[in-house]
C-alpha cells in the first residue's frame, strides 16, 4: 500500500574513493616540491573551487569562506611539503580546509558565528543564485537553499564536517576517514547523525514537509 | 521488526548499503507503516535539499590574493625573510647565517627524499604533514623546528606607531605566527605603546578592522598589556 507514495530506490552514488589510479595532482605537486612555485599557483587554481564550496557551506558567509581559503592555501605552501603522497593529494587539501574552518569558528566564537553567519546566510542564500527563468519558482528555491544553508550552521561542527563532505563534496567513506583522521565507522555514524539532524531543523523550518510526503 | 530498528536503519536502506535479507524486512515494514514511511521520505528530502545546494562561484580574486600574500612572505620560504625584516640592519648577518645554513639543509633533505615514499599508515603521515597546525588529532612534526617557529619575533622600533597609522600592520606582522609567536609579538608592542591611552587606542583601531581577526588581536592585546578585555 505503501508503495505508491513512498521512494525506494537508493540514492545514486557518483562518489569513488581514492583506492587506485594515479593521483591528477602528482605532478604539480612534484614540480612544486622541485621548487617551481608555478605549480604551487596552478594547484591554487585547481583547488580553489572546492576549498572555497566546503568553507562556505561550513562557515555559511562568503567573506569569511574568502578568509578561510586564504589562510588553507598559505598553510598549505607552509606545510604542504610534508605531504608524502599515500592519499590523494586534493584529501590532504579538505583536511587543510577542514581544519581552517573548525579554527575560524573556534576563534570567531559561537555566538559571533551564530548571530552573524545566520543573517549572512540567510541573505546570501537569496542573493547568490543565477538569474531565473521563472522568477517565483527561483525565489522559492533560493529560500529553500538559504533555509538549508541555516539548518546545516545548526548542527555542531562535528557532524556538519563529514556530512558535507559526504553529501556536498561527494567524498567517499574511506577518503573522509583520512580527512578528518577518524575511523571509517565514525564517520560513517556522524553522517547518519547528521542527516537526521537535519532533518529535524528543516521539517522545523517549513523547508521540508507536507510537499515531500506526496507522491 | 520494531520501528526502532527500522529507523536505524533508514540511513543504510538510503545509502543501499543494506544486505538484501534486510531490506526485505524494511521494505515490509514501510509498506504497513505510514509513519515510518514518511521519515524515509523526509530523509530523502532532506539529501536531496543539500544535493540542491548551488555550486558557489569562488571570489575571482582569491587565487592572486594567495599568491600576492606567499609573494610578501607569509608562506614557508618567507618566514626567514619576515623574521630578519623585523630585525635591525646591523644584527641581520648575524642571524641570517645560521638560519641559511638551517634553510639550506632542510631543502637539499627535501630534494634528496627519495620519491615514492615507503608505505605509512596514512592517518599518522597526514597528522604528520600537517604538524603544529593540525587541530584535530594534532603531533608534533619532527622537522617542525628547522622552519616552521621563529624563535620569538622580534617587534621593530616604531611597529606601535605604525599600528596606530596602519592597525592591518598587525595583522600582516602576526598573521604567519603561531599562538605563542603572535602574542610574544603583541607583548612586545604592549610594551612600547608605555600608557594606557596608547594601548587602549590600539585596541580600539584594532577591533575597528574589517578583518575578523581584528577583535580577537585586540582582546589578546589586552591582555597582554595587562588591561581587562571587558569594556
Ligand atoms: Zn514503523
Amino acid at each position: 500500500m505503501g508503495n505508491e507514495i513512498v521512494e525506494r530506490r537508493p540514492l545514486p552514488r557518483p562518489r569513488a574513493s581514492d583506492g587506485g589510479g594515479v593521483d591528477p595532482d602528482r605532478e604539480l605537486v612534484l614540480r612544486w616540491r622541485a621548487g617551481d612555485e608555478g605549480a604551487f599557483a596552478d594547484l591554487v587554481r585547481r583547488h580553489e573551487r572546492r576549498v572555497f564550496r566546503l568553507l562556505l557551506r561550513m562557515l555559511g558567509s562568503r567573506e569569511e569562506a574568502e578568509d578561510a581559503a586564504q589562510e588553507t592555501f598559505l598553510n598549505l605552501h607552509r606545510h604542504g611539503h610534508r605531504f608524502r603522497g599515500d592519499a590523494l593529494f586534493s584529501t590532504f587539501v579538505y583536511r587543510v580546509a577542514a581544519n581552517a574552518a573548525l579554527n575560524r569558528r573556534r576563534t570567531l566564537g559561537r555566538r559571533h558565528a551564530r548571530e552573524e553567519g545566520f543573517a549572512r546566510a540567510q541573505h546570501e542564500g537569496t542573493a547568490l543564485t543565477s538569474a531565473p527563468p521563472d522568477p517565483e519558482h527561483a525565489a522559492a528555491q533560493a529560500e529553500r537553499r538559504s533555509a538549508v544553508q541555516v539548518a546545516l550552521l545548526g548542527l555542531p561542527p562535528r557532524l556538519r564536517l563529514p556530512l558535507v563532505l559526504y553529501d556536498v563534496e561527494g567524498l567517499a567513506y574511506p577518503d573522509i576517514a583520512r580527512a578528518l583522521d577518524v575511523p571509517e565507522g565514525t564517520v560513517k555514524s556522524r553522517i547518519h547523525r547528521a542527516r537526521e539532524r537535519l532533518r529535524e531543523l528543516l521539517l522545523d523550518a517549513g523547508a521540508i514537509g507536507a510537499e515531500d510526503l506526496r507522491p | 521488526m520494531t520501528h526502532a530498528e527500522v529507523r536505524s536503519d533508514l540511513g543504510d536502506y538510503l545509502e543501499g548499503d543494506l544486505p538484501l535479507a534486510r531490506r526485505a524486512l524494511v521494505d515490509a515494514h514501510l509498506d504497513g507503516c505510514p509513519a515510518c514511511a514518511s521519515r524515509l521520505t523526509t530523509l530523502r528530502a532532506t539529501v536531496d535539499a543539500l544535493h540542491s545546494l548551488e555550486d558557489p562561484v569562488p571570489p575571482p580574486g582569491l587565487a592572486a590574493a594567495v599568491l600576492a600574500r606567499i609573494e610578501a612572505g607569509e608562506g614557508r620560504a618567507g618566514l626567514l625573510a619576515r623574521v630578519l625584516a623585523s630585525v635591525p640592519p646591523n644584527l641581520r648577518m648575524r642571524i641570517a647565517m645560521p638560519g641559511l645554513l638551517l634553510v639550506s639543509v632542510a631543502v637539499v633533505a627535501l630534494w634528496l627524499r627519495p620519491d615514492p615514499q615507503p608505505p605509512a599508515p596514512a592517518r599518522t603521515s597526514l597528522q604528520e604533514a600537517l604538524g603544529g597546525s593540525a587541530r584535530v588529532g594534532a603531533s608534533s612534526p619532527p622537522d617542525a623546528s628547522i622552519e616552521e617557529r621563529p624563535a620569538s619575533p622580534v617587534v621593530p622600533p616604531g611597529a606601535l606607531d605604525e599600528a596606530l597609522r596602519d592597525p592591518a600592520s598587525v595583522l600582516r606582522a602576526t598573521a604567519a605566527l603561531d599562538e605563542a609567536g603572535r602574542d610574544a609579538w603583541l607583548a612586545g608592542l604592549a610594551q612600547q605603546a608605555g600608557s594606557r591611552e596608547r594601548t587602549l587606542a590600539v585596541a580600539r583601531a584594532l577591533r575597528a578592522l574589517r578583518d575578523p581577526r581584528g577583535p580577537l588581536l585586540a582582546d589578546a592585546f589586552l591582555r597582554l598589556a595587562g588591561l581587562d578585555a571587558s569594556p
